[in-house]
């Protein structure tokens, strides 16, 4: 799935936080400059909070960065959706409530945390905000 | 001479007449098909497997992630096409499945990541590696126990059965290695033949003679002669003047390659180029370059037609099959099917189960 981009008024409303931004140096917009674009805070995308239904997770590319948004124990998160054993993309699996790879089967916990391996190393987290009915996500 | 129909059987017409109104009402699910071949695709993130019917081209059925699911990794059928054997990642387990119901047959657990399946010449014994564990079980199909567990190497992935049967080779990515493991009475390891790199897919030549793997990082596959077991040839994939992609922490980048099939009648050697999107198309056993031919994103896996007349190539990234007619090296279809679709195999059957829609990954 590549992330929708932005709408006419949100793009309006992007580029007048830009703006802002760029005038008031320093003072990046908390979750860059785009709803799905790049900037001085990074690339940044919504999802709609619907999409992530309590206890699931959701795997997604953004600008060829795949993500994994989970909505587990109350708390959203977002990880890289690659595996950091050989780049796979990863799969949420809702009986194990664990992020899984298809590939040679490693495993993070709801934390990124690395419960299974081959890999050895944790998922890189992005920032993560849940405003309303959207999660934004922040990466790189 | 004069035949007199018996006045106690009823005509064709008559069993028509009397039949057809009964079959109009059963339902289509309850009519078992006259067997046909299809290419069953395991979707690995979408958990499902598509049916695809061959020769059209189609997706026929779906059999669902209900049933499947759990990150299935391998897929085999049995050779009179009446079963499928599912390895599943997470699980840790194998399941049957019938491929005229499409519903599952059994489950057993078998105490690790499985990777990719075997059977023996009599189908009596289920050979599956064993990724994180380094060890390949042993399942004797009749009573559904693990009787064996030799060690095979660290990281056990791709399983080819010899020819003659007698042997199952069992490469492994982590201990750069392929086992050849006693395939009939014993199930021991019965000699190690030592590789540069992580052992990715590979086949047996039909003559036992050689060995053709794929290695991590090697864009190509090396010859392996069985008899000294040195590398006595290594055959480079085309680069078509561009640099090769670089193996890389970001992206599924340590691996240049995975798929490499030959084809039923033996005579082509189809090699994926993973990262360059391409199949070369080899003459076996000369191992001439015939052609080459563009496909989807991080082609994965290579089947065959039972007529050898197509190769079927999963592109994972993009959620598609190609259908690669050999002759003529041309691209004929491409199928869109679960996510993230691996591995594949070609069963003729009845099948008469029913069908969801794929499951997928949203775009």
């Amino acid at each position: 799935m590549s992330e929708n981009p932005i709408d006419r008024r949100e793009a309006v409303d992007v580029l007048l936080r830009c703006s802002a931004a760029a005038l008031t140096a320093g003072l990046t917009p908390l979750l860059g400059c785009a709803g799905n674009g790049s900037g001085p805070g990074g690339q940044s995308f919504r999802i709609d909070l619907d999409r992530v239904p309590a206890g699931s997770g959701l795997t997604t590319t953004v600008r060829n960065q795949l993500v994994i948004v989970l909505n587990v124990d109350g708390a959203v998160r977002a990880f890289s959706g690659a595996c950091t054993h050989e780049g796979c993309e990863l799969g949420w699996n809702p009986r194990q409530q664990l992020i899984r790879c298809p590939c040679h089967g490693s495993a993070f916990d709801p934390h990124g945390q690395v419960v299974k391996g081959p890999a050895q190393t944790p998922l890189p987290e992005f920032r993560t905000e849940v405003r309303g009915k959207k999660i934004h996500v922040r990466i790189g | 001479m004069h035949f007199r129909r018996s006045t106690h059987r009823p005509s064709v017409a008559a069993l028509a007449r009397l039949l057809l109104p009964a079959a109009l009402f059963l339902p289509a699910a309850a009519i078992a098909q006259a067997p046909k071949e299809y290419l069953y695709v395991g979707n690995s993130l979408s958990g499902d497997v598509s049916v695809i019917e061959i020769p059209a081209h189609k997706v026929v059925g779906t059999i669902p992630a209900a049933l499947v699911g759990e990150h299935p990794d391998d897929i085999i059928s049995n050779r009179d096409g009446t079963i499928l054997f599912v390895s599943r990642l997470d699980a840790e387990d194998v399941i049957a499945i019938n491929t005229e119901t499409e519903q599952i047959l059994w489950k057993l657990p078998v105490g690790g990541v499985p990777n990719h399946l075997t059977l023996s010449a009599d189908e009596q014994f289920l050979f599956v590696p064993l990724f994180d564990k380094g060890l390949l079980v042993v399942v004797d199909l009749k009573t559904r126990e693990i009787v064996a567990r030799p060690t095979v190497g660290m990281g056990a992935h791709g399983t080819v059965l010899s020819a003659d049967g007698k042997s199952v080779y069992v490469g492994s990515i982590g201990g750069n290695q392929l086992a050849v493991v006693d395939a009939g009475g014993t199930h021991e390891v019965k000699k190690i033949i030592p590789l540069s790199e992580g052992v990715r897919p590979f086949q047996i030549s039909p003559d036992q003679r050689y060995a053709y793997v794929q290695l991590s990082k090697l864009h190509g596959f090396v010859v392996v002669d069985l008899a000294t077991d040195k590398v006595v040839k290594t055959i480079e994939l085309p680069t078509f003047g561009k640099p090769l992609p670089a193996p890389s922490a970001k992206g599924s980048l340590f691996v240049m390659n995975h798929g490499l099939g030959l084809s039923p009648d033996q005579k082509y050697l189809v090699a994926n180029a993973s990262l360059s999107g391409f199949v070369a198309i080899y003459s076996h056993p000369g191992l001439e370059l015939l052609g080459t031919v563009t496909v989807g994103h991080q082609p994965n896996w290579v089947a065959f037609s039972k007529d050898s007349k197509y190769a079927y190539v999963s592109n994972r990234l993009d959620d598609t099959i190609s259908a690669i007619q050999l002759a003529n090296h041309k691209e004929v279809a491409r199928i869109k099917v679960g996510h993230y679709p691996q591995r594949m195999t070609v069963a003729v059957t009845k099948r008469r189960g029913g069908s969801s829609a794929t499951g997928s990954r949203e775009e």
